[in-house]
């Protein structure tokens, strides 16, 4: 087990290396720089204005050098100062991430429940009315783009029917802090969910029905198990296999690149502000947002692999 | 089953003793109501616990070009207005104070800070309102004053603005002092007393003021004025002397203001007021319609929507000449024929009325809505498809080329706007290949290499013919590549003389120069729509919306906000 975990720790680091790189040479190859979307030609900047901004952001030092002065800082814990705001990126960051948990954790546990109930129940009751729905429905939620699901949601839930608020975290002097969070973040989290939800059921009810017809589920029937005890104890561990390794390599996108939802809910998350940072070529905040998002996908790698062995016996982790 | 009395504290019990499964405890909790009130409060959750109608969000930046309101760059919240001008102008207007400004119709001056101003061909002196207060208390001087004037005309600071007090006694020695200087033409005999000498008769400098927050020298005063930009002041613990004093900013969503009790034109009837950040424009509409967002910015596209909104009310504001700007400079448009040509290629009254959907006007000139400064004998360059031909034939125009033409602005309306002008040069010989500036750095790169060919754009509303310089003056020439003595000849003659009449005939003289020479080809005299909620905003006699980026006066303590 401590082999694995230093292999794993050993990986990390060098997809987190490698990452760093990657982003740093495409932020750098793309033209124009953070001064330029500060001052874009209508602000009518004079050149010396832009001159003393780029050496104030230490722009004029060749890129390699910059880079290793980023390395260097960044393995003491220090991302550095964000470009456009002088904010720490930790800050910048730290800001922001609560929201993105929040939304992406609801939109986990909503999609999960959801696509999973409903894969199990599509299996079981495989081509019979309830498998029909599930199935339209899932292939429904596949289709529709994120951001119509979104508008559309905001229309019904928001415009007409005043159950929910139509955008942002949070309302200004709300008298229920906690529960004013919830309520924001019900429809950006059921929109980000549906679409892992929808492929949760297809996945589920595919490897479910593999596993329905096997032999050793036979013989716990023929033991005299109730048929909840045969899904639940016995068929759905194996039949999660694939649903967890689906569930891992949607996380970096939800945490990362669930931008579409952030724009349309206004959501102060992770996605939007690198869509921002990106836009605006603040690359010490880039590279901050690349390395935690790598972060979050080498995580997310390896608690599936943990989830893996805790599910199946057979397989060991060394 | 046992006639157990279903009752909250035997419900509990029951499940603390694990005699109860899972299913039955969700049904006796179901039973016992907890779903609906607790569904119920999670609906309620986003209830204010203040009083409704003391507080009001709006988007920010309603009113900015192009309905592209709402989305502020977020590096230009964190810079204040010294180095840049840009989407914070909404913030601008509603916490910081400036000496004098312009009412929201763009016609008169209006006092703001100073109660009084004189002007002379040599001084100008302002009389400042002795009840203004800054947000902590301390009173505002006419030392905030001569502050404020010294940073900006300090070339440490590199303010966008000094410039435009170039005039005032000292500015040329500010220029290549070694240390942080103080101008000496600008006197403080009293608190309340500011005297500006000047060099020469300068009739454009009190419409410098327009653009300048007055900053409070006993927090700012001993900042370094070359990084006075970067300190923290403006996002945390900013002090202005406007009608709403800033309380924080809530990272990604809103700014929050309170009311400031102390303002001296009177205090404001409401006591919070939000301005919303939107990355979407369909979202800031969605908004307006559930009724958290009072007033939006919004394009000819979402008249319908808008107008089907209850209590909805349309307002327009000037958004400034909508132009193509041509690199002079570039050997296809050093002509002035070829650009003449290209001005009459395009059917401008059609454009208005069937994509603008009339909430633009054709026009020829800059400016267009300050009447006094248009000559009679502009040319109106009417749609002559036949006329535009001849001229490029002349020109000797080959035809064989495509050029670039950039927009920035993001709305649907001006990307269909883009493809009807693509295809009337089309019709003429003259091809062009549509690009959208979406911050990615390609079009300030060519504008900086001066590859760049043509840019459809505004130079925005501006207060006073005197800022006509700014693009086709010296202070533009590098960037825009237009250049003409006649011009400066005559913008120099107008800012000389204080006699409007004076002023009249050569600023006329020089707009005259510009319709004939065709730097730009103006185009429409764009309006931007707002949609505001008047069923439940009043905002008094006074206009209170204006052009987005110009900081005028919107007597927003005279608001009120009913439920």
């Amino acid at each position: 087990m401590t082999n694995y975990l230093l292999q794993r720790l050993l990986h990390g680091i060098t997809v987190l290396l490698g990452v760093s790189l990657l982003v740093f040479i495409a932020v750098e190859l793309a033209p124009g720089d953070v001064v330029d979307a500060i001052l874009p030609p209508e602000s009518f900047a004079s050149p010396e204005a832009k001159a003393q901004m780029r050496e104030s952001f230490g722009l004029n030092d060749p890129a390699p050098l910059r880079y290793i002065h980023w390395l260097g800082r960044t393995v003491t814990g220090d991302l550095g100062y964000s470009l456009t705001s002088q904010r720490p990126i930790i800050e910048v960051i730290m800001n922001r991430l609560p929201s993105t948990l929040q939304l992406v954790g609801l939109a986990l546990a909503l999609s999960i429940i959801v696509g999973i109930g409903a894969g199990i129940l599509s299996a079981i009751k495989h081509y019979s009315w309830v498998d029909y729905l599930a199935t339209f429905l899932s292939f429904l939620w596949l289709s529709i783009p994120g951001f119509f699901l979104g508008l559309f949601l905001i229309y019904i839930f928001a415009v007409r029917l005043h159950w929910f608020p139509a955008f942002g975290a949070s309302s200004p002097s709300a008298s229920s802090p906690v529960l004013d969070r919830l309520h924001h973040l019900v429809l950006p989290a059921v929109t980000l969910g549906l679409e892992l939800a929808a492929a949760l059921t297809r996945y589920t009810r595919a490897s479910l029905l593999e596993v329905l017809h096997t032999d050793y589920l036979r013989t716990a029937r023929a033991k005299g198990l109730h048929e909840r005890s045969v899904i639940t104890r016995h068929a759905l561990k194996n039949a999660l296999i694939p649903v967890i390794t689906v569930i891992a390599f949607r996380m970096p996108y939800l945490i990362g690149g669930a931008v579409i939802i952030e724009t349309v809910f206004q959501w102060p998350g992770l996605g939007l502000l690198m869509l921002t940072a990106a836009t605006q070529k603040d690359y010490p905040l880039v590279m901050g947002l690349a390395l935690i998002i790598t972060l979050a996908v080498v995580l997310s790698s390896f608690l599936a692999d943990l989830a893996y062995s805790l599910i199946d016996p057979r397989i060991r982790l060394q | 089953m046992k006639n157990t009395q279903l009752r909250v504290d035997t419900l509990f019990a029951s499940a603390a003793a694990g005699s109860l499964s899972r299913r039955e405890l969700a049904k006796r909790a179901t039973a016992l109501g907890f779903g609906a009130p607790m569904i119920a409060a999670l609906l309620n959750a986003s209830a204010s616990g203040a009083a409704a109608q003391s507080e009001m969000s709006l988007s920010f930046d309603a009113g900015a070009t192009g309905g592209g309101g709402g989305k502020p760059n977020a590096a230009l919240i964190n810079y204040c207005y010294v180095v840049n001008g840009g989407n914070q102008f909404e913030l601008n207007r509603m916490v910081d104070a400036r000496l004098i400004t312009l009412g929201a119709d763009l016609q008169d001056f209006v006092g703001d800070l100073a109660e009084s101003w004189d002007v002379t061909d040599n001084t100008i002196t302002f009389k400042l309102h002795p009840d203004a207060k800054w947000h902590d208390g301390e009173p505002v001087t006419s030392k905030d004053v001569a502050f404020t004037l010294n940073v900006l005309t300090d070339p440490a600071s590199t303010s966008r603005w000094g410039a435009a007090f170039g005039s005032i006694v000292g500015y040329e020695e500010a220029q290549t002092a070694a240390t942080p200087t103080s101008l000496s033409g600008v006197t403080t005999p009293d608190d309340q007393t500011v005297v500006l000498e000047l060099s020469q008769t300068d009739s454009g400098l009190l419409a410098g003021f327009f653009f300048v927050n007055i900053m409070p020298e006993h927090i700012l005063g001993s900042v370094d004025r070359a990084t006075i930009a970067e300190e923290p002041f403006w996002t945390e613990g900013r002090i202005g002397a406007g009608p709403f004093r800033f309380v924080q900013l809530v990272d990604g969503e809103r700014i929050e203001l309170e009311a400031h009790a102390d303002y001296h034109l009177g205090a404001p009837q409401i006591q919070k007021l939000n301005l919303l950040f939107f990355s979407s424009v369909e979202t800031s509409l969605a908004a307006f319609q559930e009724g958290s967002n009072l007033v939006a910015p919004m394009t000819a596209n979402d008249v319908e929507l808008v107008e089907g909104t209850e209590g909805a009310e349309i307002i327009t504001t000037p958004a400034g000449v909508a132009a193509i700007w041509f690199n002079t400079k570039h050997p296809a448009f050093e002509d002035k024929r070829v650009r003449q040509a290209m001005t009459y290629a395009i059917d401008k009254a059609t454009i208005c009325e069937s994509l603008f959907l009339g909430y633009a006007d054709p026009v020829s000139t800059e400016i267009p809505y300050i009447d006094w400064a248009q000559p009679a004998d502009a040319n109106p360059y009417t749609y002559d498809p036949e006329k535009a031909m001849a001229l490029l034939e002349e020109a000797g125009w080959a035809g064989d080329e495509t050029y670039t033409l950039w927009y920035y602005y993001p709305d649907q309306v001006t990307a269909t706007v883009m493809e009807a002008i693509q295809q009337y040069l089309a019709a003429v010989g003259v091809t062009v290949e549509l690009r959208f500036d979406d911050g990615s750095g390609v079009r300030t790169q060519e504008l900086e290499e001066g590859t760049w060919h043509m840019v459809y754009g505004s130079f925005g509303t501006q207060p006073a013919p005197s800022a006509l310089s700014v693009i086709w003056g010296p202070p533009g020439e590098e960037t825009f590549t237009y250049s003409s003595e006649e011009f400066n000849t005559e913008m120099e003659a107008a800012l000389r003389t204080n006699d409007r009449e004076e002023q009249a005939t050569h600023y006329q003289a020089a707009v005259k120069i510009l319709n004939e020479d065709s730097p730009w080809i103006w185009l429409f005299d764009r309006k931007n729509l707002i949609a505001a909620n008047s069923a439940r905003l009043t905002t008094g006699t006074t206009p209170a919306w204006g052009p987005g980026h110009i900081m005028y006066h919107n007597h927003a303590f005279d608001w009120t906000v009913q439920e």
